[in-house]
């Protein structure tokens, strides 16, 4: 008899727990399908600083989107106004939600999209490190959006944590350096590298939706000789001339761009540091800025508190 | 057994070495007044301790270390 | 699937406890071997090899020693030193096992490097060995178990069964505790049903290990690497906060896992020696490592300390420094020696660097000051009339220990010597506060996680505050009543899978931090 009462007991206790995931599963799951949720949240809350349509160009991308392009800088050099949108280990679907967040308030005219991310799986599952904690996740998501509690804590002791984050429009200001001495990274092959999974589907739809929006959608690639091979090269390539996207590969560009890999990344060739965004921002700013001859704003009042944080900036741009 | 407690007193003073039975246990004695000990007593009644015996069993109290050295003296 | 995945807890523990249980009883040592096989297996696949041959070399020379012990041929020295050298060969294959796999290039180097000091233009390639889990652990039981049975104080094992047992039980094969035999292969062999109530504390355990591992520690973890791999630039205050960080994050992990390790154990009702006990509360170096790894200071205490100083040798050194300084000098040769011994060994352990053996001889110094300042410390303290029982006098005392841990722990962590030794210059030399408050929120944690790392850091303090003073808990929470009691385990339970830093959502975030 006892026995049976403490397998009843147990049972309901387990019961309530599963009743209690199942809730806070329900509160924690963001709107959009993403994979870095903490991040999409960040992200989403900095867009909500910057004044309603007042951005011209946005970037997307992983990591090294937000090491390479600085918004401030082109602003400064073209006058043109930009916001990078890259998150850590950015997923196209990451990269799709945050997307229809920035559109809802911003109607830019271009789109850039860093490559690095079409080589990772874009859709919100599946983390290699860890395959029972993933299958437990589709059942109890909480354990996926757990740490979305920081989105819940009042905003007051929140937006502290990466101020520079959203001073800079997205961009970080990183000067550490660690040398890359592996020489060129580019031989040319035909070979062409796999992208990943889901990847055609949600360039899909995201080239869909800037068509849609009336943007105009670029494909970049930010030197890195840690990240990118020329098999990447061809298989964006490939996948561009079949989108009828644009592909510019900076990767190959090394005579126009000119980074001083002893100096300029932060970390051995996978980042870039402030210095090589220095570069790659003064030459992409330009040639975005002619190709789609984006607008000046530089004597514009309007744009009076770009310039001001330019000033406060404390970069040497 | 006198002179047994008296090297005890000698060692560490302020314990009831008489009933105190968790000096092991209770981490009256360390290591090193183990090993003070150890070296008192086989100079005094002539035995010798191997490491083997150095268990809480033997150590824990006055009762013990005399069985332990009875024991010992037995065994010559 | 390490201990605190949910992979362990969630869907290894409960299959091996499900099998263990529906197997009838005589049959259920085979499923806690099985499932250390399989455990095994998972992390170091065929290097499984290591752990059977070690097994089977373990069990014969149990028997060996034991058949040598029983042909007494009347002269017992004879057998004293035949038994000697087969304890001997056994702890020196094991050994040899365990130095050429960890330690060649660690000693390959040192000795390059050393040659050229004397111009010998002679480089260390190096080798790559594949090491299997638990190496470091489970030869140490093996030396335990054939020494006892060397000595007389176990006998040996005639069961393979239950030496395998002893050996490779799963939760203990990564991190300890060292146990002795006598510990756990009886109980594992005997298979008794696993009791309610041993399975409710048991994961009740695991999940305040889990608490402190994955809410605070792995929290901490990413502050931690960023200090210490890139320090230089970096004021002494926040080299000092990245050293206690590490501290925490240390003692949190080790002392977490233990709990998820001895909780498994409870459930298959093995009583699994404790490894930690409030250290932080220890009065003085030698007392933090009584308090702190536990299994292992003993292990070194019972195989090396008291070797070393009843050893022949050492005795007659002893003897000799009587004769002439007297008995107030010579008491101290003999633990020295052995202290000494045992701290070399304590470095190596740990791993094949300097800095470990450096970690190993700093405590070395320390307790050797501790012993013979002892006595004249007591009696200045009694001459100026300080109480040493007094508030002051333990608030001195405590910071005293903390700075010790946080130096040694600094070198423990350190990438180099010389990386630590620039730590250290940096905190002396180079120290403002305000450094600290500017750049807090720039060390890869968030106020939040602050918040929460601290608020962590807090209960799992007064929890051992209470347990020093012998408070249980867990035992006062199984008398409320069910509401309460339920409430509790469930906002426990809650607390772990919000505040947890795991999962896809943490690795990103994690990644964010640690400079991607």
């Amino acid at each position: 008899m006892d026995i049976i009462k403490k397998i009843i007991r147990s049972a309901a206790f387990l019961a309530g727990l599963a009743v209690i995931l199942a809730v806070t599963s329900v509160i924690m799951k963001p709107r959009n399908a993403v994979y870095n949720a903490v991040g999409v949240d960040n992200k989403t809350k900095d867009l909500k600083k910057e004044a309603e349509q007042s951005i011209d160009l946005v970037f997307f991308g992983d990591s090294e989107s937000y090491s390479a392009f600085n918004p401030l800088q082109m602003f400064k050099e073209q006058g043109y106004t930009s916001y990078v949108c890259g998150t850590s280990l950015q997923r196209l679907c990451d990269t799709y939600a945050l997307m229809e967040e920035f559109f809802s308030k911003q109607s830019p005219k271009v789109v850039v999209l860093e490559t690095n991310c079409l080589f990772r799986f874009s859709g919100t599952h599946e983390d290699d490190s860890d395959a029972v904690m993933n299958a437990f996740s589709k059942v109890i998501p909480v354990l996926k959006y757990h740490d979305r509690w920081k989105t819940y804590i009042p905003l007051k002791v929140y937006t502290n944590k990466d101020e520079n984050d959203s001073r800079f429009k997205g961009f970080r200001y990183r000067t550490a350096c660690e040398p890359y001495t592996g020489g060129q990274w580019m031989h040319e092959t035909e070979k062409v590298a796999r992208m990943g999974e889901n990847t055609e589907e949600y360039l899909k739809k995201i080239k869909k939706y800037t068509e849609e929006k009336g943007a105009a959608l670029i494909l970049v690639s930010v030197p890195s000789p840690d990240n990118w091979s020329y098999a990447k090269h061809n298989a964006v390539e490939k996948i561009a001339e079949e989108y009828g996207l644009e592909f510019l590969d900076m990767n190959l560009m090394q005579d126009e761009i000119d980074i001083d890999w002893t100096k300029e990344t932060k970390d051995g060739g996978n980042h870039l540091n402030f210095a090589g965004a220095k570069k790659v921002s003064s030459y992409l700013g330009e040639y975005l800025s002619e190709k789609f001859s984006l607008p000046d704003h530089r004597e514009e009042p309007a744009y009076d508190n770009w310039k001001k944080d330019v000033e406060n900036s404390g970069m040497d741009i | 057994m006198e002179e047994l407690l008296e090297i005890l007193e000698d060692i560490q003073p302020g314990v009831d070495y008489a009933s105190c039975k968790t000096l092991i246990d209770d981490h009256i004695l360390d290591s090193f007044g183990i090993l003070s000990l150890v070296s008192e007593i086989e100079d005094a009644f002539d035995v010798e301790i191997s490491p083997a015996e150095l268990v809480a069993e033997n150590f824990n109290s006055a009762d013990s270390l005399w069985k332990m050295i009875c024991r010992l003296k037995g065994e010559e | 699937m390490a201990y605190h995945t949910i992979a362990y807890f969630a869907v290894f523990l409960p299959v091996v406890i499900l099998l263990y249980q529906i197997v009838p009883k005589k049959f259920r040592f085979a499923v806690i071997i099985a499932a250390d096989y399989v455990f095994f297996w998972l992390f170091s696949g065929k290097l499984i090899v290591y752990l059977i041959c070690a097994t089977l070399l373990t069990y014969f020379i149990g028997i060996w020693i034991e058949r040598t012990a029983l042909k007494n041929d009347g002269d017992k020295k004879n057998v004293t030193k035949k038994k000697r050298r087969i304890l001997a060969f056994g702890i020196a294959a094991n050994l040899l096992v365990l130095v050429v796999l960890k330690y060649t290039n660690f000693f390959g180097q040192s000795l390059s490097d050393l040659l050229h000091l004397f111009n010998v233009d002679w480089t260390f390639g190096g080798v790559k060995f594949m090491v299997p889990i638990g190496l470091s652990f489970y030869t140490l039981e093996i030396i335990s178990y054939i020494t006892d049975v060397y000595r007389g104080t176990l006998k040996a094992e005639h069961n393979i069964a239950k030496v395998a047992l002893y050996l490779s039980f799963f939760p203990q094969i990564m991190e300890g505790p060292i146990a002795r035999f006598h510990e756990t292969a009886d109980t594992l062999y005997a298979g008794e049903s696993v009791k309610f109530d041993n399975l409710k504390f048991g994961y009740q355990r695991i999940l305040w290990g889990l608490f402190k591992k994955i809410v605070i520690a792995d929290r901490i973890y990413p502050t931690v690497n960023y200090i210490f791999n890139d320090y230089a630039d970096k004021d002494g205050s926040i080299i000092l906060f990245g050293v206690v960080c590490y501290v925490a994050q240390l003692y949190l992990e080790f002392s977490g896992c233990m709990d998820i390790v001895i909780g498994s154990g409870q459930i298959f009702g093995v009583k699994l020696p404790e490894n930690f006990r409030q250290p932080f509360l220890a009065k003085s170096a030698g007392e933090f490592w009584r308090r702190w790894h536990i299994t292992l200071g003993t292990f070194f205490k019972d195989y090396i300390f008291y070797p070393v100083s009843l050893a022949g040798p050492v005795k007659n050194a002893a003897k000799k420094v009587k004769k002439r300084f007297g008995r107030n000098v010579s008491k101290f040769v003999a633990p020295t020696a052995a202290l000494f011994c045992v701290w070399a060994c304590n470095g190596l352990w740990h791993g094949a660097n300097w800095t470990f053996i450096f970690y190993g001889m700093y405590y070395f110094v320390l307790i050797f000051i501790e012993n013979i300042t002892e006595e004249p410390v007591k009696k200045l303290a009694e001459k100026l009339h300080i109480n040493r029982e007094s508030i002051g006098y333990k608030i001195f005392r405590t910071a005293k220990l903390f700075i010790i841990v946080l130096v040694g722990e600094l070198f423990f962590r350190a990438n180099s010597l010389k990386d630590g030794f620039a730590m250290l210059a940096g905190i002396f030399g180079n120290f403002h506060i305000s450094a600290l408050f500017s750049n807090i929120h720039r060390l890869k944690m968030d106020r939040l996680d602050l918040i929460v790392a601290g608020a962590g850091i807090i209960i799992v303090t007064v929890v051992g505050a209470l347990k020093e003073k012998n408070i249980d808990i867990r035992q006062k929470v199984s008398g409320w009543v069910v509401p309460a009691r339920w409430i509790f385990w469930y906002a426990a339970i809650m607390l772990v899978v919000i505040f947890g830093a795991y999962g896809s959502g943490y690795t990103a975030v994690d990644l964010i931090y640690a400079g991607y």
